[in-house]
């Protein structure tokens, strides 16, 4: 409390200081390490008829998770009596290469929709990509080349 | 000038249009006649025919078959809707029903009796029936039992100045498909933007809640084939409960069922019926009566089981 002037003085100070300082321009030049320009590399993006697991992954919440489930472990929020969407996370590599999963996605079965009727076969590669890296078939993330 | 404001002028010269245009309406009511009780494909209207106005219902998912605790007497409910559309004066010229007619089941025997039960239960009322099926009816056999029993699961028809459109967005999954909308672009280019059309379906055009399957993937697709029409309604079912929404320049709205209700959609759980009230089994059924008026507008009312005489949604002009 006794000090409180003293601060204020201080900080007023300080203030000021800044003041002048900014309003001279070239006077207050920083320090080296902050003039450097960063440049950063352009990352190119991929063009969409590529397949991606992340466009998959978007695919699966908005047209999949209602039957299979979020996690695509069978544990969907709208079910029929009598039937149940399999998991789709533990499906054998040796049993559902990538053709035969893109072949259940387009052609659909019974209760399972005929996708290929209005998802593209890109998109379709996506999603297969996705189911195929839950089941660990292929890595989610790509390694760096030094890992 | 205000042109766009001034009903439009009636030829005077017959152009090869209007010609075409009233041969179509001409045939369309011959065929009109014969086809009473079946659905006529969409026809064009001379610009100048008037809307004679009209009253219809709307029912929806009745899903007979169930057993279960959610409704306990399924055919009952039905009943009890039927007696009361059968009592309405005036009464509807016709039921337009918009899916789930059936409980879902995996015997395809079972699937076809209930199918059966329903189209006898309905003929019974002699009121004549346009219908559409749910994915509880067509989506484990793509609609094939379905189309045998019921009849198209895609169809067009006029009724006095109004055109309609029944659109199947559930026997091959929660889409229409790039066939289905190649077929509704070649349906709607014969009809005339400024008269009424009605689309019938059973899952909702736009995104209710996809979790749910409460949505059509592609709907979007088709609500800009529409974009040149200026009254566009959307009537659905699946969602069993009353929503409304006006997506751009449709106006989308979902009837009652008279199976069982459903929670309101929003939360990431599973979707599950509650069990019947004891003491107010009929709460949240019913269906609806729409009254089209000489402009084209719609008087919806819907009618609830568990209060017949009271009409629950205070009437709206759509
Ligand atoms: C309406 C519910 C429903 C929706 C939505 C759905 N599925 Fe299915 N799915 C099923 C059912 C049911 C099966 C089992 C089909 C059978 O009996 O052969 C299945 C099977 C599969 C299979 C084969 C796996 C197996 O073990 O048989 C794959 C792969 C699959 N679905 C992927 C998808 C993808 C990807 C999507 C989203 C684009 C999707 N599903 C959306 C219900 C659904």
């Amino acid at each position: 409390m006794r000090h409180g002037w003293f601060k204020r003085v201080i900080v007023l100070a300080v203030f000021s200081c800044g003041m002048v300082g900014s309003a001279h321009g070239e006077a207050v030049r920083l320090p080296n390490p902050f003039r450097h320009r960063i440049e950063v590399p352009k990352i190119p993006r991929r063009d969409a008829s590529v397949p991606t697991i992340a466009r998959g992954a978007a695919l699966f919440a908005r047209a999949c998770l209602s039957c299979h489930g979020p996690r695509g472990d069978g544990e969907g929020f709208a079910q029929f009596p009598g039937i149940t969407a399999p998991p789709l996370n533990q499906l054998s590599a040796s049993e559902w290469s990538a053709t035969r999963i893109a072949h259940a996605i387009q052609n659909g079965d019974g209760a399972m929709p005929e996708w290929g009727l209005v998802l593209s076969p890109t998109e379709i590669q996506s999603l297969t990509l996705y189911i195929e890296s839950l089941n660990g078939h292929v890595a989610p993330i790509p390694k760096s080349p030094s890992a | 000038m205000p042109s766009t404001l001034l009903p439009r002028e009636p030829s005077s010269t017959m152009t090869r249009r209007h010609f075409l245009v009233g041969l179509g309406a001409s045939a369309g009511l011959v065929l009109g006649e014969l086809f009473r009780y079946f659905p006529v494909y969409a026809q064009s209207f001379p610009d100048n025919a008037p809307i004679t106005p009209f009253r219809f219902v709307q029912l929806t998912d009745t899903h007979l078959g169930y057993t279960g605790d959610a409704n306990r007497e399924v055919s009952r409910s039905l009943g009890l809707a039927l007696k009361a559309i059968q009592g309405l004066t005036p009464s509807p010229d016709f039921i337009l029903m918009t899916g789930d007619l059936t409980e879902f089941t995996t015997s395809a025997a079972a699937r076809k009796a209930r199918l059966i039960l329903f189209r006898d239960t309905l003929e019974q009322t002699k009121i004549p029936l346009y219908a559409v099926a749910g994915e509880h009816d067509a989506l484990l056999d793509r609609g094939k039992l379905y189309a045998s029993v019921i009849g198209d699961l895609r169809y067009g028809f006029s009724h006095k100045g109004v055109q309609f459109i029944g659109l199947d967005n559930v026997s091959r999954g929660f889409f229409l498909g790039g066939d289905q909308l190649a077929w509704v672009k070649n349906q709607v280019q014969q009809l005339d933007p400024a008269r009424p059309l009605i689309f019938f379906c059973h899952a909702p055009l736009y995104n209710v809640f996809a979790p749910w399957n409460w949505y059509t993937y592609d709907g979007a697709a088709l609500r800009q084939l529409v974009e040149k029409f200026s009254n566009v309604s959307v009537l659905y079912g699946h969602v069993h409960q009353l929503i409304t929404a006006y997506t751009a320049n449709l106006y989308q709205v979902a009837a009652l069922p008279t199976a069982w209700p459903l929670p309101a959609p929003g939360e990431l759980v599973k979707l599950r019926p509650w069990p019947q009230g004891a003491t107010h089994p009929y709460l949240g059924l019913g269906f609806r009566v729409v009254d089209v008026n000489a402009t084209g507008r719609l008087l919806i009312s819907n009618v609830r089981l568990d209060k017949e005489e009271e009409v629950y949604h205070a009437a709206r002009l759509v």
